[in-house]
């Protein structure tokens, strides 16, 4: 009877690993992990009752590659309860736009006080709470891996799993190689 | 007999797993497939902020006849970022302090920098102006220096 697990067997399952590591992480590359966000702000004074003005909003992109912003959305949080947020409507960013890795875009906001603004909404401050829809050509931001890397790397694997599935029941029934 | 992996099926699975790697790879395209949201905490990088309404100028009252029921109020520009409407004119006994009623001539928004109320009753007044706009309003004005208005 022919030894269960020879040299050119065990050979063969570190090939079969090798080759399922290297799948992996020659696709999903440097890419693996980008730190990184995106970081909105912007503020605007001078607000009086009817007051209409264009606030610069700061989208500033710390990912390692471009992102496009499709939406910004602005929520209006209260002031004080006799000062809610009823009284400031803000319009959605109007177009798409790109923002450089580690750069800072800026776009055009606009805001108005109602008319009829109470008198306690004097030097009142309303949060303002941004939302940024946003797409990429490059990665996912969470593993920086895309989804035909992530489905290349998943399809390996499994290949691997089986090899040595296989394997591991040939050393088991101790059968020829 | 069940059939058996040799080494040359496990090669041949290597072969096989690369190949179909490779094949993913290919087969699903590169293009927009990433989407997400991000914010900021609400108040940390985003606000509004509403101006203050300046206060009154402090206005000056005479009549504008010796002896006569008519009483003329001057006062300067309020300045400030808020487009004022105008002023409201309020009057107060020099005595006792107590608010009087404005009469014609001055009840209401003033737009002007001046007004001349008529009809005023005889006593010892003082006139005091606060800028209105829409619904704000400043602080008012210290009181004018006392006028008196003499019986007729």
């Amino acid at each position: 009877m022919r030894p269960r697990v020879t040299p050119t067997r065990v050979a063969a399952i570190a090939a079969v690993i090798a080759a399922g590591a290297m799948t992996v992480f020659a696709l999903a590359g440097p890419a693996l992990a980008v730190p990184g966000r995106v970081v909105v702000g912007g503020e605007l004074d001078g607000l009086y009752p009817g007051f209409t003005g264009v606030m610069q909003a700061r989208v500033t992109n710390e990912y390692a590659e471009t992102v496009r912003v499709t939406l910004l959305d602005t929520t209006v949080l209260d002031a004080k309860s006799a000062c809610p947020a009823s009284m400031i409507t803000v319009t959605k960013s109007a177009t798409e736009f790109d923002v450089a890795a580690g750069a800072t875009a800026t776009t055009p906001i606009t805001v108005h006080m109602d008319f009829a603004a109470p008198d306690e909404c004097q030097g009142a401050t309303w949060p303002l709470h941004f939302t940024a829809s946003l797409t990429s050509v490059a990665g996912l931001p969470d593993t920086g891996m895309n989804v035909r890397q992530l489905l290349a790397a998943g399809l390996a694997l499994l290949a691997l799993g089986g090899c040595i599935a296989v394997a591991a029941r040939r050393y088991r029934t101790g059968g020829p190689a | 007999m069940r059939p058996q992996l040799g080494p040359r099926g496990v090669v041949a699975a290597v072969v096989f797993s690369a190949l179909l790697a490779a094949a993913a790879t290919v087969a699903v395209p590169a293009t927009a497939i990433a989407s997400w949201s991000a914010g900021s905490a609400p108040g940390a990088t985003g606000r509004a902020a509403a101006l203050t309404m300046p206060g009154g100028p402090t206005p000056t009252a005479g009549t504008t006849a010796p002896g006569g029921s008519s009483v003329l109020v001057i006062w300067a520009a309020s300045i400030g970022d808020v487009p004022l409407d105008g002023y409201e004119i309020s009057s107060f006994d020099a005595v006792t302090g107590a608010p009087r009623a404005v009469g014609a001539g001055c009840a209401g928004l003033v737009v002007g920098l001046t007004c001349t109320e008529d009809g005023v009753p005889p006593g010892t007044w003082r006139y005091a102006v606060t800028p209105r706009s829409l619904t704000w309003a400043g602080a008012p004005s210290a009181l004018s220096d006392p006028v008196t208005v003499l019986p007729t």
